[in-house]
């Protein structure tokens, strides 16, 4: 595990031409960058292309990083804005099935009520839009705190803080017109 | 039924995310045993809290991703050639010229650029020419109107480039 002051060194070391050493940068990363990828583009194979292309572009503006700022808040901002363009370029492309990120699959009987519930919650994050889906989403992963959700997606914290509470207040009211609708055609 | 209040609403997220002080929590727990429309809401608010932290988790990519992007950190990242700082600049000194233009336009000083080009005087052997050529008017007003509307179209594009697409891509990047 590599600490933030080992993290300028590596940068410095890198930056005098130890390219090499970039290599670690990106096993430390490549899992977070991915993640955020994941749940902008939806597709695995593209949010892949995309995390290394931000990892080549970050590896090209290193020498503009900040030391004062995170590393790591820096390079999710790259990820980000990568996937979204990513995003846009792709938007209107066939999207293959098998590539496509699907959440709900059958599981054990035991889980089926677990299902459910997973199944009406995705049909309520459909009601959302994209940034508030996306900003709740990242915020559930606990390994992103909200201050780096806020960075990543150029807000600020109470901006995000207020846009994550009112998503899921959202949620649970389209969750409970849902299962009220689900009632009815019973 | 009795509504709840955004406040409460809130009270209640911050409940299940675990960001209340010990005395408001113990507040809303004294308050959730006599509110049943609280305690719905809370049902509901929990319903969808354990949805996402359940589905939450880091994605793993593939074994050769490393591998990947150092084989390709020799690829140049697609750049713009106008930076926004240089677009900008590019921008003023075109919308400069041509408030100096519109300056002397408007003033008169290309009134007077009236003349006709007369091919007649070019000094060409007339062996094979029978009928004279003709003058072709030349009104310097008209050519600077043209200049200047080339100006402001070029200014536009770059305005579009440099102010507008960043700032509508910017736009759509925080709702997209």
């Amino acid at each position: 595990m590599i600490t933030l002051q080992e993290e300028i060194q590596l940068i410095d070391r890198i930056l005098a031409g130890e390219r090499d050493l970039y290599a670690r940068l990106v096993d430390k990363y490549k899992s977070y960058a991915y993640t955020i990828a994941i749940k902008i583009v939806e597709n695995r194979p593209e949010a892949e292309e995309a995390a290394q292309d931000a990892f080549i572009k970050a590896f090209h503006y290193l020498k503009g990083f900040n030391r004062q700022a995170k590393f790591s808040t820096w390079l999710y901002r790259i990820v980000f804005n990568t996937a979204i363009s990513y995003k846009r370029k792709n938007r209107q492309q066939f999207q293959s099935i098998e590539n496509s990120i699907i959440e709900y699959s059958v599981h054990a009987d035991s889980q089926i009520e677990k299902d459910d519930k997973q199944i009406f919650v995705a049909k309520a994050m459909d009601k959302l839009n994209e940034a508030d889906r996306l900003a709740i989403q990242l915020y559930y992963i606990k390994e992103f705190s909200l201050e780096e959700v806020a960075e990543m997606m150029g807000q600020n914290e109470n901006t995000i803080k207020v846009r994550i509470h009112r998503a899921r207040q959202r949620l649970a009211d389209e969750l409970k017109k849902i299962l009220k609708e689900e009632a009815l055609t019973l | 039924m009795k509504r709840i209040t955004q406040k409460q609403d809130d009270q209640l997220l911050h409940y299940l995310d675990g960001t209340l002080t010990i005395k408001d929590k113990d507040e809303l727990e004294n308050l959730l045993t006599k509110n049943l429309h609280l305690q719905i809401r809370l049902e509901e608010l929990r319903n969808v809290h354990s949805v996402l932290a359940g589905k939450a988790r880091l994605e793993q990519p593939t074994k050769l991703f490393t591998e990947r992007v150092m084989n390709n950190l020799d690829r140049m990242p697609v750049q713009s050639t106008l930076s926004p700082k240089n677009g900008l600049f590019l921008l003023c000194g075109i919308l400069v010229a041509v408030g100096v233009m519109a300056l002397f336009l408007s003033s008169g000083v290309f009134d007077n650029m009236n003349d006709t080009i007369s091919l007649d005087k070019l000094p060409l052997e007339n062996k094979f020419i029978k009928n004279p050529f003709p003058t072709i008017p030349f009104n310097g007003k008209w050519m600077v109107n043209g200049i200047l509307i080339l100006t402001m179209g070029l200014a536009f594009v770059l305005l579009d480039r440099t102010i507008l697409k960043p700032y509508f891509e910017r736009r759509s990047r925080m709702q997209f």
